[in-house]
């Protein structure tokens, strides 16, 4: 029986030309959809060195292979270019209810290549794609751009837009759809400004064919109950991300003023943050609702959001948190980069690194007039927010100094994502450095680790023996190599991180549902050793993209602060990465993935995951 | 104590018949009928600031005064 699959349309945006092909079968066996998909077009398609602003890059949305099926969270998609903020692999995840849109419009995966000579948007409908004039749309933010296309093309068309970020070319800017369902990371907005793409919009009212309807519909219910069982699962639909601050503050794992610090103020509880908020909403197919809407007209913020705005930033107001939230979702700016960048800045303005010639004025910590007048700039490219505008890269580029490099806290010019400082708990530490997108947790983070689990429980998540301790080095490459393969395979289908076994607690979904979804779904006969292979072959994917883009060994590192800088406060008081430990660890970690001492795939194993991306059915570029 | 979201800190008082003026952990999360462990995962519990590994957790040993946090963590952002 074949797999049921969609489309895969390829869009060159610099002849105005559309070709479409069915999803290749072997493809889909082989790396599923989603991250994995998109990463053998990003591999065969990519010139080596290609400028990730210039024509030559490619950009791939590309849906989960479950996604807008009727099963628990599927609701994703993986966006992926190179990035124009890290120079390596780009990729990134998004929810709301695009994804889904643009599975019932007839594509699995558009592959967008070239420049369009004038802005445009692609209009996705019922298997055709069309490639509209968007003149009229140019300069518009986020929550206008959507509106002006909801009024234009109808009621129920969803869309995938830029801010002003992107058309500026920020490195870090967003792709956004509805107020704050963010491809955040990576900088894939501006890659859609350097291509004058404003938008992708769908009319997803195709209902999709489905293997087996009926057993479907029950394993729905049945997954669905097995989530709501889950008190991790309720407490999330209830506030939120944002019960991390608390504990990470008290227990002394915050980052605080570009991790100078490690707690902040208790101002920015979740408990505070009731006053501040309307209700929770949810992504398409969502089981758990986990999404504020603030009385701010907008929505969030989650944990990281806030944390990084805030404590980060030495803010703690937290309604003007919220407000900064907004702004970056309505300009197209990713949270996650400025609310490292701006703190990087503010504390070298404090070293007197940099001063009042290039800031245009103070740069305070704690400075919200300041903060937000700077994230303004930043969309626009103007004064000092020009330079900010290009992330890591504006050291490269000569906007600040070398020695700038010494307080930016990023791994592979990626600004690390999670608020939460690794110095204390070994394996996220590992986890950040191993990332193949850069300094980002939802990669890998093995987030329980900080419990000290019982083994039995340990086992039961992770299913090898591990350290309990989370400050030691020992066995935690296994946490990672198994969090960041599941993650992997979530990534592929579409299904939301948060109801991932091992994200949160252990009974949530595993190989083993995914698996069964699968089947019922689109007729693909997957065992869950087979799942798990191919999140390894993704990881292996990823590898040689990166390694094509000259990463070594010596990128899979941690800011220098990790290594030198012990925490100042708290539990976690005195804690930092030790040089050598890391070392063994990164050693055990290539020795778990049957990589060589220098991170570099065996070549039989280099040539098995060059065949699987022929599968493609695209040249590959040198 | 911040037993559940939205709930503030609170005192806990304890019958003065108790060896030594002090109480073990799970003898006080039994009063509030919160389970250290479960099939999911742990709570996180820190005593004025230090983490408890779960594993010594209910045979800890609190005196008049300590402050308690028990914290669920659900996930990373």
């Amino acid at each position: 029986m074949e797999t049921i699959v969609g489309k895969t349309a390829f869009v060159d945006l610099s002849t105005s030309t559309v070709n479409v092909v069915d999803t290749p079968q072997r493809l889909v066996r082989d790396l599923l959809g989603g991250r994995g998909a998109n990463m053998a077009y990003l591999y065969r398609m990519l010139p080596e060195g290609a400028d990730p602003l210039g024509s030559e890059n490619i950009l791939i949305f590309g849906t989960g292979l479950l996604t807008g099926y009727p099963v628990p969270n599927s609701g994703r998609m993986s966006i992926s270019a190179k990035s124009p903020e890290s120079g390596i692999l780009g990729d990134s995840n998004m929810g709301g209810f695009f994804p889904a849109a643009m599975k019932k419009s007839g594509f699995d995966r558009l592959v967008i290549t070239g420049r369009a000579d004038s802005p445009v948007y692609l209009f996705l409908s019922n298997g055709s794609v069309e490639i509209c004039d968007a003149d009229c749309y140019w300069g518009l933010n986020v929550p206008d751009t959507q509106s002006a296309l909801e009024q234009d093309l109808g009621k129920g068309v969803r869309s995938a837009v830029i801010g002003p970020a992107g058309e500026n070319l920020v490195r870090f800017a967003t792709v956004m759809n509805a107020k704050k369902n963010a491809a955040g990371r990576c900088g894939m907005g501006a890659v859609m400004g350097s291509k004058n793409l404003k938008a992708v919009t769908a009319a997803g009212d195709v209902p999709l064919e489905i293997a087996d309807r009926p057993a479907l519909t029950a394993l729905r219910k049945e997954l669905t109950q097995y989530l709501h069982a889950s008190k991790i699962i309720k407490i999330y639909g209830k506030v939120g991300t944002a019960l991390l601050y608390e504990p990470a503050n008290k227990l002394g794992a915050l980052r605080t003023k570009n991790s100078q610090l490690n707690q902040w103020s208790s101002k920015l509880n979740a408990s505070e943050l009731d006053q501040h908020i309307e209700g929770m909403t949810a992504c398409s197919e969502c089981s758990v609702h986990c999404r504020h809407v603030n009385k701010y007209g907008g929505e969030g913020p989650d944990f990281v959001s806030f944390a990084l705005l805030g404590a980060n930033a030495g803010i703690d107001d937290l309604a003007e948190i919220i407000k900064l939230n907004n702004l970056c979702n309505d300009l197209g700016i990713d949270t996650s980069s400025a609310g490292t960048l701006i703190p990087w800045a503010m504390e070298l303005y404090q070293r007197g690194i940099i001063g009042d010639e290039l800031t245009e004025g103070p740069l305070e910590w704690g400075d919200i007039k300041r903060v937000r007048r700077l994230l303004v700039d930043i969309s626009q490219r103007r004064g000092f927010g020009d330079v900010l505008a290009d992330s890591s890269q504006a050291i490269s580029l000569g906007k600040l100094p070398p020695e700038a490099a010494d307080y930016l806290i990023s791994v592979k010019n990626l600004p690390q994502s999670d608020p939460h400082d690794p110095r204390y708990i070994k394996s996220f530490a590992l986890g950040v450095a191993v990332s193949s997108r850069g300094a980002d947790h939802l990669r890998n983070r093995p987030t329980l680790d900080i419990l000290r689990l019982s083994e039995e429980l340990r086992e039961k998540v992770y299913g090898v023996s591990t350290v309990e301790d989370p400050t030691v080095y020992e066995t935690k490459e296994k946490v990672v190599e198994f969090s960041e393969t599941i993650y992997a395979v979530c990534d592929c289908l579409g299904i939301c991180r948060f109801v991932c076994h091992g994200w949160n607690s252990p009974k949530l979904l595993g190989y083993k549902h995914f698996s069964e979804m699968m089947r019922l779904a689109v007729g693909l006969i997957l065992s869950p050793e087979q799942l798990s292979e191919i999140g390894g072959r993704v990881i292996d994917l990823e590898r040689l993209i990166n390694q094509r883009e000259g990463i070594t060994k010596a990128d899979d590192t941690l800011p220098r602060r990790y290594f030198e800088d012990p925490m100042p406060s708290g539990h976690t008081k005195g804690h930092k990465i030790d040089r050598e430990e890391f070392q063994k660890a990164l050693d055990r970690y290539y020795h778990l993935k049957g990589w060589d001492d220098e991170g570099n795939l065996m070549p039989e194993r280099k040539t098995e995951i060059q065949d699987i991306t022929k599968a493609s059915g695209t040249i590959l570029k040198r | 104590m911040c037993r559940d979201f939205g709930a503030r800190d609170m005192e806990v008082d304890f019958p003065g018949d108790i060896p030594d003026a002090t109480v073990t952990l799970g003898e006080l999360t039994d009063r509030l009928s919160i389970k250290l462990t479960d099939s999911e995962g742990a709570l996180l519990v820190m005593v004025n600031g230090k983490v408890i590994p779960p594993a010594r957790a209910r045979e800890f040993r609190l005196h008049g005064g300590d402050h308690v946090d028990l914290h669920m963590i659900p996930a990373g952002g």
